[in-house]
């Protein structure tokens, strides 16, 4: 076991924004968090990625305590993947990948041959080798999202935190980049807003309302109509799909649904 | 490429420095000036023969190297802190004094001026209070910043713009209740800027403070650059965000403070610098944090030049001479499309 969080929660400002948390990643497994908006989802990953001290609860990385290593020590286990404010001053794609060798770096340390095949792997990976020496503020959402990608792969961590990659990013490039995550074979922790990508892609999962995670288990498991009715407010229609034989989901509403088709919803 | 810039700038900064000591009403040959520096260099002094007049090695040794290197000194030092704290609150608009330093600074200042206070401190007491003022002022900044433990970016600028406020018209305040005219012209070239009255004791903190500043930032170049790219990813690539900000704030108000309590508030160096080089050679702080040094001392040793001829036998504050230079290329700067100033596209 990569990660374990236990019995975590956590608060911001004296409110308490999750509760009780078990969370678990194996090695090489992808692991997904859904949750409605302010169920706690982001709460609880940057309780794991060491932003948000939890209240109570043990995180542990590779059986360490994530709290009680340094900054730097846990950057070198874990490496992550966030939404972040717009770049203020521009970089080139080149010095942004290596910025994820930091926690590898000495006092003083400069680049090596070593940092630059790294960066020039790590690039290569998410398919942006040519664009090494472009600046970072002129590259697209999507192409900018691989790029932090690569940073964080250049970290040469044992475990990936995602925190919504695929926001802001089109279809395509959201299929794009959950490919991409997906055929790297890392271990991946990631909050994702999509469900059906969710599914698509991951192992497992863990559904989190009102800072309670209220279910977990493969996607064919626990994605029902009444999960999602519960947890998302949403009536759905699910069955596995033929061709990808993954759990789909299509979202039904009353207003849009031809007459002979509405069903009277259960509450 | 970026070590041939390196280069060629410690160069300029050389000729500069010559040019800046040999231009004035004593003209003299720039061997003499180097002839002159040697023969007060301990054990080498004795090689060189004089062959000067004595009121040149005067004019040379004791009064403007310690004010041309003053002004490398000072432009050195606005210019690195330009970039440190551009860095820390990821502002493009930042600069030296966007935490209160120079307002706190005036108050010190103008109330040893005006007043005569602090006179047992005898002729540091303008500096010294000066300094006083504007440590002072970060760091009431600093705690009035802090909400629940956490700095924000946007709380700390906040925080120094009300600052500078009230410091203002506490120095305003003072001014208008100065009892004698000639008060106020000294305090107005001095909230402008001056190196005018630079001694090589006047240099020897300013120049120690300014260097090893400089150096314990550059050993820190990464993390700077990790800054910018924003707190959260900075903190996961394993940098303890709330103790470097501190760090940085502590150390850019003391060397903003040093230099202030010498030279006055000089603007524009500590605001423009930076984005120019960053223009020049890009973001990377492991080579903007020298470029810039050496650009502002460069710039810096040429604005002195300029407030000394300009008007000459009278002095121009410094302060008029960067801002009339700085604001024209600035604006020239702006509208060229293909630098962003920070902006988003």
């Amino acid at each position: 076991m990569i990660l374990k969080a236990q019995n975590v929660s956590s608060s911001i400002e004296n409110k308490t924004i999750i509760q009780d948390i078990d969370l678990h990643v194996n090695p090489s497994e992808f692991v997904g968090l859904i949750g409605p908006n302010g169920s706690g989802k982001s709460t609880l990953l940057k309780s794991v990625y060491r932003i948000l001290k939890p209240d109570a609860g043990l995180i542990t990385l590779d059986h360490q305590e994530v709290y009680r290593l340094s900054a730097k020590k846990t950057a070198r286990k874990m490496a992550v993947v966030s939404q972040e404010s717009p770049v203020v001053f521009d970089f080139t794609v080149k010095e942004m990948v290596l910025m994820g060798r930091f926690p590898q770096k000495h006092f003083l340390e400069s680049d090596t041959a070593e940092d630059m095949e790294m960066m020039e792997r790590a690039l290569s990976q998410v398919g942006m080798l040519e664009f090494r020496d472009r600046s970072f503020m002129s590259l697209s959402g999507g192409e900018k999202q691989r790029v932090m990608i690569a940073r964080a792969l250049a970290q040469q961590t044992k475990i990936l935190v995602l925190d919504e990659p695929t926001n802001h990013l089109d279809v395509h490039h959201q299929i794009q980049l959950m490919d991409l995550v997906k055929t790297l074979n890392v271990t991946v922790l990631a909050a994702l807003h999509d469900l059906n990508l969710a599914a698509y892609y991951c192992d497992r999962l863990y559904v989190i309302d009102s800072g309670k995670i209220v279910a977990s288990g493969k996607p064919e498991d626990i994605l029902t109509e009444d999960l999602l009715r519960d947890v998302f407010h949403v009536s759905t229609d699910i069955f596995i799909h033929p061709l990808t034989e993954k759990v789909h989901i299509t979202y039904l509403s009353d207003r849009v649904l031809p007459e002979k088709q509405k069903r009277p919803i259960s509450k | 490429m970026r070590t041939a810039v390196l280069f060629v700038l410690v160069i300029l900064l050389f000729i500069s420095v010559t040019f800046g000591i040999m231009l004035g009403p004593v003209s003299v040959e720039p061997e003499v000036i180097w002839k002159i520096a040697f023969s007060n260099v301990p054990w080498l002094g004795d090689l060189i023969i004089p062959d000067w007049t004595k009121s040149q090695g005067h004019i040379i040794w004791d009064i403007r190297f310690p004010r041309v290197l003053l002004g490398a000194v000072v432009g050195m030092g606005l210019a690195v802190v330009g970039v440190a704290i551009q860095a820390l609150v990821r502002n493009p608009l930042a600069d030296p004094y966007i935490l209160g330093v120079s307002s706190g600074a005036s108050v010190g200042a103008v109330s040893v001026i005006i007043f005569g206070a602090f006179g047992f401190f005898g002729q540091y007491a303008l500096s010294f209070t000066a300094f006083l003022g504007a440590l002072f002022a970060v760091l009431f900044v600093l705690f009035t910043s802090r909400v629940g433990g956490r700095i924000s970016n946007v709380r700390l600028v906040l925080a120094g713009i009300a600052v500078s406020m009230i410091l203002s018209a506490v120095t305003s305040f003072m001014i208008m209740s100065a009892p004698q005219e000639e008060g106020i012209r000294a305090v107005m070239f001095w909230m402008m800027g001056s190196l005018a009255g630079a001694k090589w004791d006047y240099l020897f903190i300013p120049a120690i403070t300014v260097v090893s500043g400089m150096m314990v930032l550059s050993f820190q170049s990464r993390s700077l650059n990790i800054l910018l790219i924003g707190e959260k990813t900075a903190a996961t690539l394993g940098i303890h965000i709330e103790w470097f900000r501190k760090f940085l704030i502590l150390l850019t108000a003391l060397i903003t403070g040093v230099i202030v309590a010498v030279s006055g508030a000089i603007g524009f160096v500590g605001l423009m610098v930076p984005h120019v080089v960053r223009l020049i050679v890009g973001s990377d702080h492991r080579y903007v944090l020298p470029v810039s040094a050496l650009c502002g001392a460069i710039f810096m040793v040429w604005a002195d030049v300029c407030a000394r001829l300009v008007v000459a036998p009278q002095e121009l504050p410094i302060g008029i001479v960067t801002a009339l230079c700085g604001g024209p290329f600035f604006i020239w700067l702006m509208r060229r499309r293909s630098y962003s100033f920070g902006e988003v596209n």
